[in-house]
C-alpha cells in the first residue's frame, strides 16, 4: 500500500535526542509501574493517535518490529502512512505475530490472541500500547510489585470488564505475560507483567476523562 | 526487485527526471543556481536530513543474478511547504544542505506557479552540466579504446 504523502506530518524535531528522552520516559513508567509521565516532543500526531502513542511509536518502532494495529487504526490512512514513513515498521494482520500491538481502548484484542512469549524466551512477547480516554492516579486499581514501594493507585477509563479480568488473571502465568503501555493525550504509564493488580470497588467516573 | 517489474514501469515521469538531476548534480553548483534564484519559501521539515547507509545491488550483464555490491552513504530529507506540497530528496554521500535544497526544489517544481522558472533556471542548466560531464568522461574513455583482433582458434 503506498504512503499517502498529503497525510505525512513531521516527526521529532530532534530525532536522536527526542527518541532517547521518550525511551527514557518509557523505561521510567515500566520500571515504576503506574507512575504518570508527560512527554512533549512532538507538536502533533497523526489523526487518530494521541501525542503519547505517536511519540512511543516514533521511539520504539523500526523496520525490525512487527506491528499490529486495531481495526480503526489499521483503516486510518494518516496512521499507517506516517508509521510507514517515519518508522518503516512492517504491519501484520495477526496480533500473535506482532512485537508491538497498538489498540484503541474499545478495540482491544483478547489477551490470548497476543504472543505471550515462551518459557525459554518470555521477553519475546507482544508489547501492547493502548490508547485510553482517561488516565489518572485515582484509586481504582491498586498496584503492587517490583518498582512500587508499598502500593500505587491507577485509574484507566474506558476498558471493557472482560479485558480487566483477563489482565488480572494473566499474572498467574508469570513469567509469561503481556506488558502494556497506556497512553492518553500526552500522558503515559505502563503495567508490566510483574505488577499485581487489585481491582477497586468503584468504576472510573466520567470526571476522570476530563482530566486528560 | 526483478528485471521484469522494472521494464514494465512507464517512462520516467517529469518528477523522476528532475529528482534525478537534483540528486546527481554537484553540490556546489546546485547551491549556486539555487541562491541565484533567491527563493526563500516557508517550509517545515517532515524528515530532517538524515545520513544513513543503503545497499547497492548489481547485476552482471543483463541476465546475471542480482548481488549485493556494497553499501554507500546516503542523505535523505523531506520538507513540506507552507502551501502543503511535499518535497523529497535522496542524495548520495553526506550532504545535508544538498538534500534540503533538492527537497525544496522538488516541492517547488510540483507547484504550477514556479515550475517553469525552476525548470529553466535550475534543472536545465544542471542537466546540461551533467550531460557535458558525462560526454567528457565518455570521450576520455573512448580515446583509450583498443580493438582486439584475434584468430578464431576453434575452441567453441
Amino acid at each position: 500500500m503506498p504512503v499517502s504523502s498529503h497525510e505525512l506530518i513531521a516527526g521529532f524535531a530532534e530525532p536522536v535526542a527526542a527518541s532517547q528522552q521518550v525511551f527514557r520516559a518509557a523505561l521510567k513508567v515500566m520500571s515504576e509501574p503506574g507512575t504518570l509521565v508527560e512527554t512533549d516532543y512532538v507538536e502533533q500526531a497523526p489523526k487518530g493517535l494521541d501525542l503519547s502513542t505517536w511519540q512511543l511509536a516514533l521511539s520504539l518502532l523500526d523496520p525490525d518490529t512487527r506491528v499490529w494495529l486495531s481495526p480503526t487504526l489499521a483503516a486510518n490512512d494518516a496512521v499507517i502512512s506516517n508509521l510507514r514513513f517515519h518508522c518503516q515498521c512492517p504491519l501484520v494482520d495477526a496480533p500473535k505475530e506482532a512485537d508491538f500491538a497498538i489498540a484503541l481502548h474499545n478495540e482491544l484484542p483478547d489477551l490470548a490472541e497476543l504472543n505471550w512469549g515462551t518459557a525459554e524466551y518470555p521477553d519475546r512477547s507482544t508489547t501492547l500500547l493502548v490508547q485510553v480516554p482517561g488516565l489518572n492516579s485515582a484509586p481504582f486499581w491498586t498496584l503492587s510489585g517490583p518498582g512500587i514501594e508499598q502500593t500505587r493507585t491507577l485509574s484507566i477509563a474506558g476498558l471493557p470488564e472482560t479485558f480487566c479480568a483477563d489482565l488480572i488473571k494473566s499474572r498467574q502465568r508469570f513469567p509469561l505475560g503481556i506488558d502494556i503501555f497506556w497512553c492518553c493525550g500526552n500522558r503515559l504509564t505502563a503495567l508490566p507483567r510483574t505488577t499485581a493488580i487489585k481491582a477497586g470497588m468503584t468504576e472510573p467516573s466520567q470526571n476522570d476523562k476530563e482530566t486528560c | 526487485m526483478s528485471v521484469e517489474s522494472q521494464q514494465e514501469r512507464p517512462a520516467a515521469t517529469a518528477r523522476q527526471q528532475w529528482m534525478a538531476v537534483l540528486a546527481k548534480s554537484d553540490s556546489d553548483r546546485l547551491q549556486q543556481y539555487w541562491q541565484g534564484l533567491a527563493l526563500s519559501p516557508d517550509y517545515q521539515f517532515i524528515r530532517k536530513p538524515e545520513i544513513g547507509l543503503t545497499m547497492l545491488r548489481g547485476r552482471i550483464g543483463g541476465g546475471g543474478q542480482p548481488f549485493n555490491m556494497g553499501e554507500m552513504t546516503l542523505t535523505r530529507c523531506a520538507v513540506r511547504l507552507a502551501s502543503g506540497t511535499l518535497g523529497i530528496s535522496y542524495v548520495a554521500g553526506r550532504h545535508p544542505q544538498h538534500a534540503i535544497t533538492a527537497a525544496l526544489a522538488d516541492a517547488l517544481l510540483q507547484e504550477d506557479t514556479r515550475q517553469n522558472l525552476l525548470q529553466k533556471q535550475l534543472i536545465e542548466p544542471l542537466q546540461a552540466e551533467l550531460e557535458a560531464g558525462r560526454q567528457q568522461r565518455a570521450a576520455q574513455a573512448n580515446s583509450t579504446r583498443v580493438d582486439f583482433f584475434t584468430l578464431v582458434r576453434g575452441e567453441d
